[in-house]
């Protein structure tokens, strides 16, 4: 039993489980693979030297901030183990070198625009500082010089490559060198300009968007005097508003239009720039910044509206615009919900109101802007509003049988209401796990049908009612009811086999019952008694048993055991003599009974036999 | 020997049986798997609602609160389903279509997009993990600004209609592009940089398409910073996850059935048919042991007195019992 068991256990085990978990891509193209086992590829260096030349290329443009950020995805290359930390102590000095070479590009022009200042000493500092800078970059090109040849002897000839990529930087580093040493040199020589002073001022400081202020002021020369015939360029908030000339006296004068600037304060200064000759002269300047303040008013908006606000269904939307307290009559407003702007104006009191309609899916909140324009001394103002978007929750009766009998169909009744509402074509759809009925409600009330096909089996079944309204401003709202389904046709053999059991359980009852009786009345019964029943039982048998006992008396010869009826017979008949016919009649009689057909043995013949044996005997 | 082998099937029957009912399944993008393939991990994280059928998202009654994931799509999708996905799209929901060799283009082509997955395979030598198929993404650009790298696994790259869709996330410009897995001159396509994840505009809502299917399942979810995506793309939205679409295979599918029957075991009728057929079988295979028993008492008697007549000891065991 057992040496089958486990191999057939085993061989379905094996092959189920190998069917489920056997890999199967189809496509030309995997959708993925396990990274953990996918295999390592081997280092192709190639990209990362070419990765390295666009690093340099940048550095060389002056792009030092978009050099190094590229420098920084480096991190994100792929580069096996044993290179690595030589990589990593590449672009380390890469990023080094990036850093120093900026600020010695940053000293040279800081030191060029000293130069042009006459801070003659400053631009010398500021020159030692870049030299020590270049002279700590020299180290570092060096020591990558010297990464570079480390990775030769890992990846050979390709890191000469890598050294002509970086080699413009060596080349780089000189010119910076050059431009010291030639910025130091003129820092030796002490050649200077000679300066310029501006000064600039307003006749009033406060002044009207859209009006005019006077603007005036003077250029001097720094070993005294003034410069005239100039061009002085006038800016407001870093813009050029307008270039003025310097009269004979150096002084400029005039009035300017103030633009429409709603700021509380606006920056005015004047500047020089030297032309032609100038610029082997003097020195630029630029004055000091005068703070205009100008002088406007902000509205102050407010809005209000009636809760609860639904989508699409229009609304009030009341507001007012007041300036320092007073109402802003006739004023233009515009609203804008969503993409759509709408333009309307205050009345006299400064009020506006309007009606709006918020969009179909406004979530459960939406903005409304409300601007005023810009107009004189009035500055443009905005307010948002964040209106919350109200929902309308319907209601539904539904009338639900509790029991349907398959094939008859499901029919659902019921009616659905809208508080201070109604809706129109609300579309309902009723669903079981295999049936969908969609339907509209017209009106109020709807009816559906819900096939029950016979091949549903029966038990319960979810029904769920689900309403979707039409109206945006209505929420769908869904309910789950419970139907018996009886269908007679599953059911029917399930009802035979009741009826199986039925029979089968009450004839088993019956049989155990009369079992039980009949062993009650054999308890009941002596046991001597018992033994003459078991005789009257056997009829002939008891008539053969009485004819052997008589024979035996007669004889004198008992029946063994092991003696058939026919042995005893041939036994005995001889002794017996003329009784020999009668017992011979009773044994073929009995034999009959015992062995022979169905027929009805000779039971009275037997009887009288025996008599016959007994009156003999007497 | 044979009867031996029968049970032992059976027994291997049953063992099967409870493996298909244990056994967590190891399908692409099962939201159960908890193996490499799976999307287990994404599912415990983003605790998304699975979406038996695309039509479901029909009942969302907010979609601008909520984020769709059509994560690998497989087979075709209907014009039922594309018209559901299309409506919560003009309601304000986000899709998030991760794709690469499936069949995301039918439902791009079916909300009348133009933008495309290229089914071209993207390889990058250099920015890559261990393998050039894990490509990395290094630059990023908009709402993906603080995303320093994504990883990739087996991508395609996206082929954006000019003025439909944003490209927010790149490969590297030493990707490259490839027909087959064969890697010779005849395979090799365009060079990158390749536009890797990309937004469209549409009604009010907005979809996010990215190169790759996988780049959301167990073993890739911690790769680089793509789970920083996930969080960034998703806020704080409800999200429902198509699985209608994912690929099924086997163990999957034999679960399916055995759920299929026990719903059908479960049913009224066949429950107690069942029972009964049991109950009757039990009470027939009692009354046969008990025949049996019954003909081995005669069968004993016969030992001892061969010479009777069998038939007649039955008939005489009948009538002293009143059978």
């Amino acid at each position: 039993m057992r040496k089958g068991l486990i191999p057939g256990a085993l061989l379905i085990l094996s092959f189920l489980l190998g069917a489920f978990f056997s890999p199967g891509f189809a496509q030309d193209f995997p959708r993925h693979k396990n990274p953990a086992e996918i295999k390592e590829e081997a280092f192709f260096p190639h990209q990362l030297v070419a990765f390295y030349g666009e690093v340099v290329r940048l550095q060389l443009e002056g792009r030092w901030d978009e050099a190094s950020s590229e420098l920084a995805k480096s991190l994100l290359s792929y580069v096996p183990e044993p290179v690595r930390h030589i990589f990593a102590r590449f672009n380390e000095l890469i990023q080094q070198v990036t850093d120093k070479l900026k600020i010695i590009r940053e000293d040279i022009d800081s030191a060029e625009h000293l130069l042009c200042q006459g801070e003659i000493e400053k631009a010398g500092e500021t020159l030692k500082a870049s030299w020590e800078t270049l002279l700590k970059a020299e180290r570092d090109l060096d020591n990558l010089n010297a990464a570079v040849d480390e990775l030769r002897r890992r990846i050979g000839a390709l890191a000469d490559r890598v050294r002509e990529k970086i080699e413009p930087l060596h080349k780089l580093k000189e010119d910076y060198k050059h431009k010291i040493q030639s910025l130091y040199r003129k820092v030796q020589e002490g050649k200077r300009l000679e300066a310029t002073f501006l000064e600039i001022s307003v006749d009033e400081r406060s002044v009207l968007p859209g009006g005019s202020f006077e603007v005036y002021g003077k250029l001097k020369r720094e070993a005294g005097g003034v410069l005239g015939g100039r061009e002085v360029d006038i800016f407001l908030e870093n813009e050029k508003l307008v270039s003025l000339s310097t009269d004979e006296d150096g002084q400029f004068k005039k009035r300017i239009d103030f633009p429409f600037l709603y700021k509380k304060n606006v920056s005015l200064f004047a500047s020089f720039s030297p032309k032609g000759e100038d610029k082997e002269a003097f020195y630029p300047s630029t004055s000091k910044q005068v703070l205009l303040e100008p002088f406007f008013y902000t509205p102050q908006i407010t809005a209000r509206y009636q809760k609860p606000v639904y989508p699409v269904l229009p609304f009030t939307l009341q507001g007012e615009i007041r300036l320092e307290d007073a109402p802003l009559a006739n004023y233009p407003v515009r609203l804008q919900v969503a993409e759509k702007i709408t333009e309307l104006s205050t009345d006299e009191e400064g009020r506006f109101e309007t009606e709006l309609s918020l969009p179909a899916d406004g979530g459960k909140s939406f903005p409304v802007t409300i601007f005023t324009p810009a107009r004189g001394i009035i500055s443009p103002a905005s307010f948002t509003i964040n209106i919350p978007v109200s929902y309308k929750l319907p209601f539904m009766v539904v009338n639900v049988p509790r029991v349907v009998v398959a094939p008859f169909p499901l029919k659902l009744q019921g009616e659905v209401f809208l508080e201070n509402g109604s809706m129109k074509n609300a579309m309902l759809r009723v669903m079981t796990e295999e049936e969908s009925v969609t339907t509209t409600v017209e009106e109020k009330s709807f009816q559906v049908r819900l096939p029950f096909s016979l091949l549903h089996f029966s038990g319960w079944e979810r029904v769920t009612i689900f309403l979707h309204p039409q109206e945006a401003w209505v929420l769908p709202l869904s309910e789950e009811r419970k139907v018996l389904v009886i269908n007679p046709l599953t059911l029917s053999p399930f009802i035979g086999l009741l009826f199986l059991f039925v029979g089968v359980a009450s004839r088993r009852k019956k049989e155990v019952k009369r079992k039980e009786e009949l062993l009650e009345e054999r308890k009941k019964i002596p046991p001597e008694r018992k033994v003459a029943e078991e005789r009257k039982l056997i009829g002939l048998a008891l008539i053969y048993s009485e004819a052997v006992d008589v024979v035996a008396s007669l004889t004198g010869i008992r029946q063994a055991p092991a003696d058939t009826i026919r042995e005893y017979l041939n036994v005995v008949k001889d002794r017996l003599g003329e009784k020999g016919r009668y017992f011979e009649l009773i044994s073929r009689e009995t034999e009959k009974f015992l062995y022979a057909s169905e027929k009805p043995p000779g039971e009275e013949k037997a009887k009288q036999a025996l008599e016959k044996l007994r009156e003999q005997k007497r | 020997m044979k009867k031996a082998f029968i049970l032992g099937c059976l027994l291997a029957g049953v063992v099967i049986a409870f493996l298909i009912r244990f056994l967590p399944p190891n399908d692409d993008f099962h939201l159960d798997n908890p193996f490499w393939n799976g999307l287990k991990t994404f599912q415990e994280k983003t605790q998304g609602s699975s979406l038996s059928y695309i039509s479901d998202i029909d009942f969302v009654a907010f979609p601008a609160e909520t984020c769709l994931f059509i994560i690998g799509p497989s087979g075709s999708y209907s014009a039922r389903e594309i018209a559901s996905i299309e409506r919560y799209l003009r309601a304000g929901g986000l899709l998030i279509l991760t794709d690469d060799f499936g069949s995301g283009n039918l439902i791009l082509e079916g909300l009348g997009l133009k933008t495309r997955f290229s089914h071209q395979l993207v390889i990058d030598p250099l920015f890559r993990g261990k393998s050039s198929v894990l490509v990395k993404s290094v630059d990023f650009s908009g709402p993906l600004a603080d995303i320093k790298s994504l990883m990739f696994n087996f991508p395609t790259f996206l082929q954006v209609e000019r003025g439909e869709g944003r490209v927010f996330a790149t490969s590297s410009s030493f990707s490259i592009s490839r027909d087959s897995l064969v890697q010779d001159e005849a395979s090799a396509g365009q060079e990158g940089p390749f536009p890797m994840v990309a937004e469209i505009t549409y009604g009010a809502g907005k979809i996010y398409l990215i190169a790759d299917s996988s780049l959301f399942i167990n073993s890739m979810l911690g790769e680089e910073e793509n789970e920083k995506l996930l969080q960034t793309i998703t806020q704080d939205k409800k999200i429902f996850i198509d699985t209608s679409h994912h690929p099924k295979g086997l163990l999957a599918k034999m679960q399916s059935t055995m759920i299929a029957l026990y719903q059908i075991t479960s049913r009224f009728e066949i429950r107690y048919s069942l029972f009964l057929v049991l109950v009757i079988a039990v009470l027939w295979l009692k009354v046969k042991k008990r025949k049996v028993v019954e003909d081995e008492d005669i069968e004993a008697i016969l030992k001892r007195h061969p010479a009777w007549d069998k038939n007649t000891l039955v008939k005489l065991k009948k009538e002293r019992f009143n059978e």
